[in-house]
């Protein structure tokens, strides 16, 4: 397979993660916005733009944070490159440049979803139907999943798709955990408080009924913490995200009977986190935690380009 | 008096009566519902070209029409016979001009016409690719101006494109009306991709000692064909490429892959000679590969279609032609040529201002419509500017008198209305010469217009041929 092949379908997969991601989080924005009572209306909206990583690109354009602009930026704009719009555009013209190795199922899904979304004006949506286009996204991500799922040949493609899927995925659990702990200090006082935000957490990531199905009606900080790191069940935990990242890498390395970098650096992150226990991270300090995770993914994202993406012979690495 | 292909006399003509009955049959507004079914499939499927406007590419998608052109076996048997005939008369001019140069030695074809043409490569001169074959793929135009009677309108030896458009026409006609092949025996076309590898394949260097490794070459994402590159790599199941996928080393090609470099041996290409070798050519070209004309001259990959090539689909040499086919064959070409008048003979360019009105003047090297002057639908200010061009650079320009493109029958706004085609077959040419038996039936949808190309607002047809 080309590099730039590789290279794309890995970025097709990021891109439509991160639109499911970005929708997600808009939804559960636009839902706390409707029974939020608090004096600072917009913390929630600050919030959303602080775990997309796009505050900064925002006020360069806005210089208010309100709930229209930041739909608007986070749905539409043409300037911030991880608006939905934009994501979609980007996961379309990816696969576009490697039509030969997707499916006609996958590639219509993708397609339809582009043209749809270019005939929605950013002018005149209305904000109760934020919710509607959030889930519609989610549906045509869903979609998506289910059309490479069930179409694709588990070959190389596929791996590559997937590392993009829990690459994008397991940067994003860091940023939504890392936001949370920023907007709320831990502590006692404000329980009540905590609990909400962390059960917010838990919709943004499709998990609040399943983590009561696993550990029951009483949040707890470090239930849920587990449940988010650590959790080998849940699709959007950490560890998931990075141990399935570990399992795509193998395959590439024995689909290519060579073992690359990118492949012993997973299986290092991964050992490294299964030592961990969620008591230790508290005590050492969360902020590190995330901190040194999210120089990980960064690290396992660079090497999967040295390993494959370069069109050089592959590194030996141990 | 322009011919119909569908009604000849006032009766339907044979070829065309079940298609005459099926149109018949749909109600009032059903056809339009079809049609707006065929507009998204072909949107759904993603089937665009880009066009630049406001400087940003654009996807634009070619309008269908559903009516099918219809040919007769007889008829294809005359259009196939006359395409091998030229593609090979054209194959051994270029080998010729770039090697003997004897059709020039014998002066039957002016030396400064071949030698100061920007399409003549100077780097091919002495120089013999596999078989001796410089244009593999031609799509050679030819429009029909009455019941017998068919011309060949412009050569195309580079990388004509349009093969995939005859494919998905097909597609979608055979999905959306099953039962029209059921009630027609047409020849099939699903062979092309097949063909074409077989002929990419037969091309290899004689140095390939296995299973030759192909690529498609392409600028990118944003040029008007990409579709079509990315199809045609996709049927053949080999690796699109753009420039920078490939590298050379030691006079090899290589593509850059997920396991590291891996040979190319023969490489399809869709980019333009200028920007193929920024160490050959154009120097600023960032979608070319670097060193890879030294690899084609060593021997150790080919390029299909050859550089140089653009030599004898030059419009100046186009008159020519008939004189290509006697020298190189001994034969009277089988498709005649559109009269044409040199504007850069003295008598020709004072025949071509004196009726400039009821001319075509097209620049030597334009293409896809543009730079054209079609004297009677002219203003006479439009006639004015293009006489002083003229005049100022007569070798620039060839006329030939308005033809009268036949018409087929096309829904329209206000229902089926006859609209003017044109004809694309495509001939590959390898170990053995293959024509497909189906083509490219660009229609102009203006009413009386006989502009088909894309880009100027022309649709597609399907097109049949029919069996014995």
């Amino acid at each position: 397979m080309l590099s730039s092949t590789a290279e794309k379908l890995y970025w097709a997969c990021r891109y439509i993660e991160r639109a499911e991601m970005t929708s997600r989080l808009l939804d559960v924005a636009y839902r706390i916005s409707l029974t939020n009572n608090k004096e600072n209306k917009n913390d929630e909206w600050e919030s959303i733009l602080l775990s997309t990583a796009v505050k900064e690109e925002y006020l360069f354009k806005n210089s208010k944070i309100n709930q229209r602009r930041v739909e608007k930026f986070l749905f539409f704009e043409e300037s911030n490159k991880s608006s939905i719009k934009n994501c979609v555009r980007f996961t379309r013209e990816n696969f576009r440049m490697v039509r030969n190795r997707i499916t006609r199922e996958v590639w219509d899904v993708i397609n339809s979803t582009y043209q749809e979304l270019q005939d929605i004006s950013s002018g005149r949506y209305k904000s109760s139907e934020i919710p509607n286009l959030c889930s519609w996204i989610k549906q045509k991500s869903s979609m998506l999943k289910g059309a490479i799922i069930s179409t694709q040949l588990s070959s190389d493609s596929y791996d590559f798709m997937n590392l993009g899927y829990y690459l994008e995925r397991a940067d994003n659990i860091i940023r939504f955990i890392d936001v949370k702990n920023f907007i709320s200090p831990i502590n006692d006082k404000e329980k009540e408080n905590n609990d909400y935000q962390w059960g917010i957490l838990l919709r943004t990531l499709a998990a609040y009924t399943q983590f009561r199905l696993s550990y029951g009606v009483n949040m707890s900080q470090d239930k849920i913490a587990h449940f988010l790191i650590f959790n080998n069940t849940n699709p959007r935990s950490l560890f998931y995200s990075l141990e399935n990242a570990k399992i795509h890498l193998k395959n590439l390395s024995s689909f290519y009977n060579l073992q690359s970098g990118a492949f012993s650096t997973s299986r290092k992150i991964i050992s490294k986190l299964s030592d961990l226990t969620v008591k230790e991270i508290f005590d050492n300090g969360f902020n590190d935690f995330l901190a040194q995770y999210s120089d990980d993914i960064n690290n396992l994202h660079i090497k999967i380009r040295n390993s494959y993406f370069g069109g050089v012979y592959n590194v030996f690495e141990d | 008096m322009i011919f119909n292909e569908m009604i000849n006399n006032g009766s339907i003509r044979k070829p065309y009566k079940k298609i005459d009955k099926w149109i018949k049959s749909f109600a009032e507004n059903s056809y339009e519902k079809k049609h707006q079914e065929a507009q998204r499939i072909f949107k759904r499927i993603g089937i665009t070209f880009s066009v630049y406007e406001k400087k940003s590419p654009q996807e634009r998608m070619i309008p269908f029409d559903m009516v099918p052109r219809i040919f007769t076996s007889n008829e294809w048997k005359l259009i196939e016979s006359g395409i091998k005939q030229r593609t090979k008369a054209l194959n051994l001019f270029l080998y010729d001009v770039y090697n003997d140069a004897s059709i020039i030695k014998e002066k039957i074809i002016p030396a400064e016409l071949i030698y100061k043409s920007r399409a003549f490569e100077s780097s091919m001169v002495g120089f013999s690719p596999p078989r001796k074959i410089f244009s593999h793929i031609s799509g050679i135009d030819v429009v029909r101006t009455s019941l017998n009677k068919f011309v060949v309108l412009e050569d195309n030896c580079r990388t004509p494109s349009g093969v995939s458009y005859m494919m998905q026409n097909r597609e979608i006609m055979m999905t959306m009306f099953p039962d029209l092949f059921n009630d027609n025996s047409i020849e099939s076309i699903d062979d092309y991709p097949v063909n074409l590898r077989k002929m990419l394949t037969s091309i290899a260097p004689a140095s390939c000692k296995n299973e030759p490794v192909i690529v498609v070459l392409t600028p990118g994402s944003y040029n008007s064909a990409y579709y079509e590159h990315s199809f045609l790599a996709d049927l053949m199941g080999v690796e699109l490429v753009q420039g920078e996928d490939l590298f050379t080393e030691k006079d090899k090609v290589y593509m850059r892959t997920v396991t590291g470099p891996k040979k190319v041996d023969v490489i399809y290409r869709r980019i333009d000679d200028n920007y193929l070798d920024p160490l050959c050519f154009d120097q600023n070209s960032l979608i070319g590969v670097p060193g890879v004309m030294n690899a084609y001259k060593n021997g150790n990959v080919t390029i299909c279609s050859a550089p140089g090539c653009g030599i004898a689909d030059d419009k100046a040499i186009y008159s020519y032609v008939p004189d290509i086919i006697k020298f190189y064959l001994s034969e009277k070409p089988i498709l005649e040529n559109v009269k044409t008048w040199n504007c850069s003979k003295e008598k020709d360019l004072k025949f071509v201002l004196q009726n400039i009105k009821d001319l075509v003047v097209k620049e030597v090297h334009g293409s896809g419509g543009h730079g054209m002057l079609i004297g009677p639908k002219a203003t006479k200010n439009q006639i004015k500017i293009f006489t002083k061009k003229i005049k100022n650079n007569p070798q620039k320009y060839i006329a030939q008198p308005t033809l009268d493109l036949s018409t087929c029958p096309t829904y329209t706004s206000n229902g089926m209305s006859p609209r003017h085609v044109d004809l694309r077959p495509f001939c590959l040419m390898g170990r053995e010469m293959n024509v497909i038996k189906g083509a490219l039936t660009r229609v102009a949808l203006k009413e009386n217009s006989l502009i088909v190309n894309s880009s100027q607002g022309g649709g597609v047809k399907d097109t049949w041929v029919l069996r014995k």
